[in-house]
């Protein structure tokens, strides 16, 4: 008797809830930056995972069990993915004694998606500040001067409150009189205007000075 | 198992109690802004990178904080991370009971030592707060095992004969 043809229509159905389901994960994990954390590979590879996974569970269920290929059950395998399926355990072989090392012989999805999500966050964490990094850097390419008046001008805005420690416009005079190089108290002014007031704040900056010296060779 | 984590929770109090201030706010500032380079996270709590890498590389040779090395990085290649233990550092600051303990205990250390509390008391409130750690992160079933430790320890503060003894003579 031929196999039946799992429905696609139902396999899309799991893997889309799986989608979901890990879009979750990146929400929950990247609260402050969901928008560029999705920008990246790394939450593309975990999400796809999901899907494919959800997807594939079920694929598999319907063409074992044909009584199974249907929305109901792509329904409930879509949501068993997370919470039930990446728990369980899977035996690779038949130890040949009865002991503790059985658990050597089996794969535990939980382990195996753990490692799997560590690197997803990792190439995220990775990818998100080299974007900040690449900010940074931009930023110093700007006058000192210009820096820290958009510093004290956001601190006017948007006043930082810092319980222990110096006041944050005394900070800015910090970095001002450090017997540093230029180049490093720009960057630390970067870095203080986008840790504090975001990184949509750095780049206005940069938009603003760019906009500034296109106007300037045509006045 | 029960007892390796009574343990650890003990250690964790322990290591929170010894935290600095600024260790604390660095841990309270990673959780709430994510991970970042030492620069990032030093002009977050308004210091400079070489104040904050002594405290930093402290937390993480304890076990609160985790580094991840970065390709490409001008400014660094160390991206610092709240580990699990962290994120339970985090979670037991926050609460205001044991911040007020935490206060507490800073305050009284220079006091006069009163009579000596139960001992298990402490136990009990840490089973409490593992408990509620637990139902957060939706393990339901380990946090009625923790409640349920509380709750036999609590029991057998009631009974006068487990009573400990007191140390003074």
């Amino acid at each position: 008797m031929p196999l039946e043809v799992p429905n696609l229509l139902y396999c899309s159905v799991a893997g889309l809830i799986g989608f979901v389901w890990g879009l979750g994960e990146i929400v929950s994990a990247f609260k402050n930056e969901t928008g560029r954390a999705l920008g990246t590979a790394g939450a593309w590879l975990l999400i796809l995972l999901n899907f494919v996974a959800a997807a594939g569970i079920f694929l598999l269920t319907a063409a074992v069990i044909p009584e199974a290929n249907n929305w109901l059950t792509a329904i409930f395998i879509g949501f068993a993915w997370p919470t039930v399926i990446r728990n369980a355990s899977f035996k690779l072989a038949q130890p040949l004694q009865a002991d503790g090392g059985q658990e050597q012989a089996a794969i535990r999805f939980e382990q195996a998606y753990a490692t799997f999500q560590g690197l997803a966050r990792s190439l995220i964490n990775n990818a998100l500040t080299r974007q900040r990094i690449q900010l940074v850097t931009s930023a110093t390419n700007y006058d000192l001067a210009l820096l820290e008046r958009y510093a004290r001008l956001a601190l006017i805005a948007s006043p930082l409150h810092n319980a222990d420690g110096l006041p944050a416009d005394e900070f800015i005079n910090a970095i001002l009189a450090r017997p540093s190089t230029e180049e490093i108290k720009k960057a630390l002014l970067a870095a203080f205007i986008m840790a504090n007031f975001g990184r949509d704040m750095l780049q206005d900056f940069i938009k603003e000075r760019n906009k500034e010296q296109r106007r300037k060779p045509s006045q | 198992m029960s007892a390796k984590t009574i343990l650890d929770a003990n250690e964790l109090v322990e290591l929170v109690r010894n935290l600095t201030p600024l260790q604390r706010q660095l841990l309270i500032n990673i959780a709430d802004r994510g991970p970042g380079l030492i620069l990032e996270i030093a002009v977050r709590v308004l210091k400079f990178p070489e104040e904050v890498s002594t405290p930093l590389r402290d937390l993480q040779s304890k076990g609160l904080v985790a580094t991840d090395k970065i390709t490409g990085g001008q400014l660094g290649n160390e991206l610092f991370a709240l580990s699990e233990q962290g994120r339970q550092a985090v979670t037991l600051l926050r609460d205001d009971a044991t911040r007020k303990q935490l206060e507490n205990t800073t305050t009284r250390s220079a006091a006069v030592p009163t009579s000596p509390a139960d001992p298990r008391q402490q136990e009990v409130e840490l089973l409490r707060k593992l408990g509620d750690l637990a139902a957060q992160a939706g393990d339901l079933e380990k946090a009625r095992t923790w409640y349920e430790q509380a709750l036999e320890t609590t029991r057998s503060m009631a009974d006068p004969a487990t009573k400990p003894a007191s140390p003074n003579p």
